[in-house]
């Protein structure tokens, strides 16, 4: 551990900072992990994309779908492929408590810098189980906790929620997956002093930046699905406001207006409708160049033949296909 | 297997009859699967209240709180307990498909009668990722699967896409945690291809009487409301069976009071959110049967208050001394 239990929030504030990415994960013909595959996502991001760190084994990596076994071999294959020069963030999220305790353990151990904590799911439905999930956790491991609040789970952490798990020592940073700005904006003004907050939406990512000091993109798929080795322009804006140059920021913010519109086509909007299009996610992320072979697991769909070229397509339209072209 | 997979519907309804109880999982003091606790508790059930079968591994038994190897050893425990003398369906739900599959081959294996899955959870959002989870399930066992349409998947199976669940070669019933309402359709609309079973006892008497129920699967009223040498459901069961309806109801009202309480304890908690296990747990403890231990995180025990509540409770309705 880099930190002590008790610096963890101070640690968060230093190091958890600028982009975080969300690559894919592929299958092998054979259905298993490519760890190979997944490895060379993570070296695409940290020397092509130079972000600052990723998030693995979330829902672009279909975490429901991976056995315990696959989920720490894959934590294990990114920590190796990071070589320390981008922090790995895995979710370790179960709704078995001594899963959840043996993966974030296992990311512990094998040097991650933080564990990512989904809200839970099936037993814990009132405030006071869900509280008592994550005090349970947290008291048996040392390593700072992010909070993921997630609608998937079936519900949303209130702010007030939110402000009772900021509390607990090694809880230190929250990715609120909630596409509400008024919430979120409720969340940085209760717990943004003991948190490291951020909206994992990239249309919301200038906004927090601007209005409430966003410090981390924390975290999202977008950063390789919207850029490309040449054109990083989410790194662009994220830094011209980090700088305070706003009007420029905001400048090349727009510039993205088309992608975005395509990322709520193919992505957001079934995603929000309970049709979770990681099928579509992965056919995009090949197509900028990322390994994401081996479909979808049941009980996801794949992406049809039909589809798949309607959405190059729309990619070539929009001209983000420059990379795979040259 | 008993049977093969073609037979699966036509075996089911052969013999999943009677009453069968949904049961808890014990852990020991410092937090193990308790074998001795659960075998124990099996000899009970089986010997002293004459259940003629068991929902294991499911919601009862806190199947989010346990690892795949425990669910596995507890199939295989349960299995060791019954064979021969009681059937067993075993849970085998998971968010993952893959360890669906490994679960429920490893009920198949141990000798698990059947097996038997809640509304996939957490990616199945829509009937066709329902329908896409059970194929893909079924598709790689041979088992008889019964669907478990318990709406705290996030997911609830209307009659009709459990009609064409039915199709499925080997589903062979549907424990149908839903609205009476809701029953009555799906017996309409699916009752013929597979048992359909409403686990309620307190609406049993009319599901076996008169809409054809021919099993109670499952809860825990059977053990938590019957005693040694007291099988009040089990009697007015057969009262029922034997054509004596006026008998079995007079019979059947004599647990009012008892319905009250486990309204109390364990269905109003329930649709509030709170899984009451732990109260279930030391209902159990209170009637002097083995494992009515500890319940694991993220649920909460029962507090000294509560538990003399249900104390006085259980005093006051006759059930304990």
């Amino acid at each position: 551990m880099r930190y002590k239990k008790t610096e963890a929030k101070e640690y968060a504030r230093e190091k958890f900072v600028g982009l975080w990415g969300a690559p894919t994960y592929s299958y092998g013909p054979d259905g298993k992990l490519d760890l190979e595959g997944l490895k060379q996502n993570i070296r695409y991001y940290a020397e092509v994309l130079k972000v600052q760190g990723v998030f693995v084994g979330g829902f672009v990596d279909e975490h429901w779908s991976l056995s315990v076994e696959e989920r720490k071999q894959a934590i294990r294959a990114s920590l190796e492929a990071a070589r320390g020069e981008i922090i790995i963030a895995p979710m370790t999220t179960h709704h078995c408590m001594a899963d959840c305790l043996e993966m974030t353990r296992f990311a512990q151990e094998m040097g991650a810098e933080i564990a990512i904590i989904m809200n839970p799911y099936l037993a814990a439905r009132t405030e006071k189980t869900i509280f008592e999930f994550f005090h349970h956790l947290c008291e048996r491991v040392e390593i700072g906790i992010s909070l993921f609040n997630s609608g998937y789970a079936g519900y949303y952490l209130t702010p007030d929620q939110i402000s009772a798990l900021a509390d607990i020592p090694n809880v230190c940073a929250i990715k609120n997956a909630i596409m509400d700005v008024r919430h979120t904006a409720e969340v940085f003004r209760k717990v943004g002093n003991r948190l490291v907050v951020s909206d994992p939406e990239e249309a919301h990512l200038l906004h927090g930046v601007q209005h409430f000091g966003q410090q981390l993109f924390h975290s999202s798929p977008t950063l390789h699905l919207f850029q490309t080795p040449e054109d990083r322009r989410i790194e662009r804006y994220f830094h011209l406001a980090r700088e305070g140059r706003f009007a420029e920021a905001h400048e090349v913010y727009a510039s993205l207006a088309p992608v975005r519109a395509l990322a709520h086509k193919w992505l957001w909007e079934p995603w929000f409708n309970n049709r979770l299009p990681i099928a579509h996610v992965k056919y995009w992320s090949e197509l900028m160049g990322l390994e994401a072979r081996g479909g979808v697991r049941p009980p996801l769909e794949n992406i049809t033949e039909e589809e798949k070229e309607a959405l190059r397509s729309d990619l070539e339209s929009a001209g983000l296909l420059v990379r795979q072209a040259a | 297997m008993k049977y093969r997979k073609s037979e699966a519907k036509e075996y089911t309804r052969e013999h999943m009859k009677g009453i069968w109880a949904a049961i808890p999982c014990p852990f020991t003091e410092d937090d193990q699967l308790d074998e001795a606790a659960l075998r124990k508790s099996m000899r009970y059930y089986i010997e002293e209240l004459k259940i003629d079968g068991f929902f294991c591994g499911g919601l009862i038994g806190e199947f989010w709180a346990l690892t795949t190897e425990e669910r596995k050893r507890l199939q295989k425990v349960v299995v060791e307990e019954c064979y021969g003398k009681a059937q067993i369906i075993a849970h085998t739900g998971h968010q993952s498909v893959g360890e669906a599959i490994s679960l429920t081959r490893h009920a198949e294996e141990v000798g698990a009668d059947y097996a038997i899955h809640i509304n996939p959870y957490f990616a199945a959002k829509g009937d066709r990722h329902v329908k896409a989870f059970f194929t893909h399930l079924c598709e790689n066992v041979d088992i008889g699967v019964s669907l478990f349409n318990s709406s705290l998947s996030g997911v609830t199976l209307s009659p009709r896409l459990i009609a064409e669940l039915a199709d499925i070669e080997n589903i062979c019933c549907v424990k149908n945690a839903q609205s009476m309402e809701h029953h009555v359709e799906t017996l309409r609309l699916a009752g013929e291809k597979i048992v359909c079973s409403e686990p309620s006892e307190k609406n049993w008497m009319i599901n076996h009487a008169y809409l054809g129920q021919q099993v109670f699967m499952s809860s825990p009223e059977p053990y938590l409301y019957q005693r040694p040498g007291k099988l009040i459901i089990r009697d007015y069961t057969r009262l029922i069976d034997e054509g004596r309806i006026g008998e079995a109801k007079k019979l059947s009202y004599t647990l009012t009071e008892l319905r009250g309480l486990f309204e109390k304890w364990i269905m109003e908690p329930w649709k509030a959110g709170t899984l009451p296990i732990a109260y279930l747990k030391h209902w159990c403890a209170l009637l002097g049967m083995p494992g009515g231990g500890k319940v694991r995180p993220p649920l909460l025990q029962i507090t000294v208050p509560e538990k003399e509540e249900m104390k006085a409770d259980l005093q006051r309705v006759g059930l304990i001394g």
